[in-house]
C-alpha cells in the first residue's frame, strides 16, 4: 500500500520533470528551416547526379569515348559510342546517356575518367514522376547547360 | 542457398526462397534465368493450398488459438519484416519470424564485379551504419592485399565511426521510444542525427548511404569546418543527453514497460549468436573494438558498458552509455588528429590478392560484422559472405518472445534494435 502511493508521486513527479524539460526546448530557438521559402543548399561535395564539367578554357566538356566509367560503373549506368572525327585528333562521343535510376552515386565514375570531365551536380531537388526524365543524354545536357552558364545551377 | 541438407534440424525450411524451388543461387553454376510462368503459377498454387488447409483445420476444430500476420507494413517492426504470431487471446504461443522482404542479393552482387565495384554495397546492408561496413569491406580487402593506411587516415576513420554509431543510437532510441509509446523524444533525436548527416554530407556528399572508404585511405580529407563542427557537437550532445535521460530514463511509465520485459539469459544468448549491445546487456563484455581491436582503438580509453539483468531496460541503458562511450573516443580522436595524408598513394586501382581466405570484423551498432572472403586469385571475388549481426540477433526473439503479451513483442523487437535489410541481405 504504502509502496503503491510512493509510486504514484515518483510517477507523478518523473512527469512534472519531463514536461518541464519539454517547456525549455520549447523557449530555444526553433532548428527547423521552412524549406521552399527559406532556401538551402547543399554542401559543397554534395553528390548529386553525374554531369560533365564544362571546362573554361574550351567551353566544352573534354571526353575522350575511352569507357572507362561505363566499365567501372557497378550498375551499368552509362552508355556511350564514340567515333575519331573525320578531321583526325581525340576520338570523341556521339552518343552517350546517363540513367539516374541505376546510379548509386559511388563516385567511381569520377575517380576513373582520365580527363577528369565527370563531376556529381549540385542539384538536389531531382525527384520527377516520369521515369524517362532520369535519362539524361549529356551531349544535349551540356549544349543547354552552356546556354545558361550563369543561371543558378551551374557553380 | 547452397541446398545443404542438415541431420537432426528441428525446422529445415529453404531459406528466403519458396519451398518448391530447385535451384541454389549461390552455386557456381547457378545460371540467372527467370522463373517460367508455369513455374511460379505452380508454386503460388501449391503454397494456396497449404494455406487454405491449415486454415480449415483451425476452423474445424473450434481451436482458440489463432494466428496473426504482424507485418511486413506494421510501422513497428521497422521495416519490412514479418512475425507470425501463434496466440491464445493476448498471449504469444509461438513467433515466427518470415525474412527476405528485402533481399537484394548483395554477397552474389559482390561476386559478379571487381573489388572496387563492390565499394558501394555494404553501406546499404545497414543504412544506418553505412561508414562502419564501408570500414568493415575495405578492412578485409586492405587485409587481403596487404596495403599500409596512413595515420590522419586511421583517425579519421575512428571519428566517423563514431560518429555514425551516435546517429544509429540516436536513431533507434527515438524509435524505441516510439515503439513504446511516446513520441517526443524521437523530434529530439532526429534533430542531432539531423547534425550528424549534416557532417557527413560535409565530408562524403551523401547523408545515408555512404562510399567514403577507399582501400588504403579515403576518399577526401576531413574539412577543417566539419572538425570545428563535431568539436561544437560534442558538448552540446552531452547537454542533449542529460535532458534525454531526465526525460526517459527517470519516467515511470516507459520503466515499468520495459524492465523485465524479454530477458535475455547469458546460454539463450551464447546460443544464438548474440552480439552487441544485446549480448552486453546480458553480462558479457564483449565489444569487437576491445576484444580483437581494428583501426587504432587500442589507443584511446574507453570502457564496455555492460548491465546484468538482460532485459530491455539493460539493453537501453547499454546503448545509452555507449552513446556516452562514443563522445569520450570521440573527443580524444578529435584533439589528437594529426595532419598528413588522408589516403595512400601506393593504393593500387586493380588488384588480385592471393588466393586464400580473409575475415575482418567490425562492431557494428548493432553488434559483430564480419565479412568473409574468399579470393581466388583473380580480379573478381570468389565469395562474399557477410555476417551480420541482425540476422542473429532477430533469431533470439523467438525464445524471447515466448509466453509475453503482444505489446511486449513490439518492445523486445525495438529493443533488439533490427534493421531488416541487414537481416536479409
Ligand atoms: S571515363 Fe571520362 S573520358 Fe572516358 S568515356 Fe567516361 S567520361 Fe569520357
Ligand atoms: S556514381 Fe557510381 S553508379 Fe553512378 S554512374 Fe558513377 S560509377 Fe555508376
Amino acid at each position: 500500500m504504502f509502496k503503491n502511493i510512493k509510486e504514484i508521486f515518483t510517477g507523478a513527479w518523473s512527469i512534472l520533470v519531463g514536461m518541464f524539460i519539454t517547456f525549455k526546448w520549447m523557449l530555444k530557438r526553433p532548428v527547423t528551416i521552412q524549406y521552399p521559402k527559406q532556401p538551402t543548399r547543399p554542401s559543397p561535395v554534395h553528390k548529386g547526379r553525374i554531369r560533365f564539367v564544362i571546362f573554361p578554357a574550351t567551353g566544352t566538356h573534354d571526353c575522350i569515348a575511352c569507357l572507362k566509367c561505363q566499365n567501372i560503373c557497378p550498375s551499368d549506368c552509362f552508355e556511350i559510342k564514340g567515333d575519331k572525327p573525320a578531321e583526325g585528333g581525340k576520338k570523341r562521343p556521339n552518343f552517350f546517356t546517363y540513367n539516374f535510376s541505376n546510379c548509386s552515386l559511388c563516385s567511381l565514375c569520377i575517380e576513373a575518367c582520365p580527363t577528369k570531365t565527370l563531376e556529381h551536380s549540385p542539384e538536389f531537388n531531382l525527384a520527377s514522376e516520369n521515369k524517362d526524365d532520369y535519362f539524361y543524354n549529356f551531349l544535349n545536357d551540356v549544349e543547354e547547360r552552356k546556354k545558361k552558364v550563369d543561371a543558378t545551377v551551374n557553380r | 542457398m547452397y541446398g545443404m541438407k542438415i541431420d537432426n534440424h528441428p525446422k529445415l525450411d529453404r531459406l528466403l526462397l519458396p519451398e518448391y524451388s530447385n535451384f541454389h543461387p549461390l552455386r557456381k553454376g547457378f545460371k540467372f534465368e527467370g522463373d517460367s510462368v508455369d513455374d511460379m503459377n505452380r508454386t503460388w498454387e501449391i503454397e494456396r493450398e497449404a494455406d487454405q488447409k491449415v486454415s480449415s483445420t483451425v476452423l474445424e476444430h473450434h481451436r482458440r488459438d489463432y494466428f496473426v500476420n504482424m507485418g511486413p507494413q506494421h510501422p513497428s517492426t521497422h521495416g519490412v519484416l514479418r512475425l507470425l504470431l501463434h496466440m491464445d487471446g493476448e498471449t504469444i504461443l509461438e513467433i515466427d519470424p518470415v525474412i527476405g522482404y528485402a533481399h537484394r542479393a548483395d554477397e552474389k552482387m559482390g561476386e559478379n564485379g571487381n573489388y572496387m565495384q563492390f565499394y558501394p554495397y555494404p553501406s546499404r546492408v545497414d543504412y544506418l551504419a553505412g561508414m562502419i561496413y564501408n570500414w568493415g569491406y575495405v578492412g578485409t580487402v586492405e587485409r587481403a592485399i596487404g596495403i599500409e593506411i596512413t595515420e590522419r587516415a586511421q583517425y579519421i576513420r575512428v571519428i566517423v565511426s563514431e560518429l555514425q554509431r551516435l546517429a544509429s543510437h540516436l536513431m533507434w532510441y527515438g524509435a524505441f521510444l516510439m515503439d513504446v509509446g511516446s513520441f517526443t523524444p524521437f523530434l529530439y533525436c532526429f534533430q542531432d542525427r539531423e547534425e550528424i548527416l549534416d557532417m557527413f554530407e560535409m565530408c562524403d556528399g551523401s547523408r545515408l548511404t555512404y562510399n567514403y572508404f577507399r582501400f588504403g585511405g579515403q576518399e577526401r580529407d576531413l574539412s577543417p569546418e566539419m572538425l570545428d563542427r563535431a568539436r561544437k557537437f560534442i558538448p552540446m550532445m552531452k547537454s542533449h543527453l542529460k535532458d534525454y535521460e531526465k526525460l526517459v530514463q527517470k519516467n515511470i511509465i516507459f520503466r515499468k514497460r520495459t524492465e523485465g520485459v524479454g530477458v535475455i539469459t547469458k546460454d539463450m544468448a551464447i546460443q544464438y549468436g548474440v552480439t552487441g549491445a544485446s549480448l552486453r546487456a546480458s553480462g558479457f563484455a564483449y565489444d569487437v573494438r576491445k576484444s580483437e581491436p581494428y583501426g587504432i582503438y587500442n589507443q584511446f580509453e574507453w570502457d564496455v558498458p555492460t548491465a546484468t539483468t538482460g532485459d530491455a531496460y539493460g539493453r537501453f541503458a547499454v546503448r545509452v552509455q555507449e552513446m556516452w562511450q562514443s563522445l569520450r573516443i570521440l573527443e580524444q580522436a578529435l584533439t589528437r588528429i594529426p595532419e598528413g595524408p588522408y589516403n595512400n598513394p601506393a593504393a593500387p586501382k586493380r588488384f588480385k590478392p592471393n588466393p586464400g581466405e580473409f575475415y575482418f570484423c567490425v562492431e557494428s551498432p548493432r553488434g559483430e560484422m564480419g565479412i568473409y572472403l574468399i579470393s581466388d586469385g583473380t580480379e573478381n571475388p570468389y565469395r562474399i559472405k557477410m555476417r551480420t549481426p541482425c540476422y542473429s540477433n532477430l533469431q533470439v526473439i523467438k525464445d524471447v518472445g515466448r509466453k509475453n503479451f503482444l505489446a511486449d513483442v513490439v518492445c523486445i523487437l525495438g529493443s533488439l534494435d533490427i534493421v531488416v535489410p541487414d537481416v536479409d541481405r
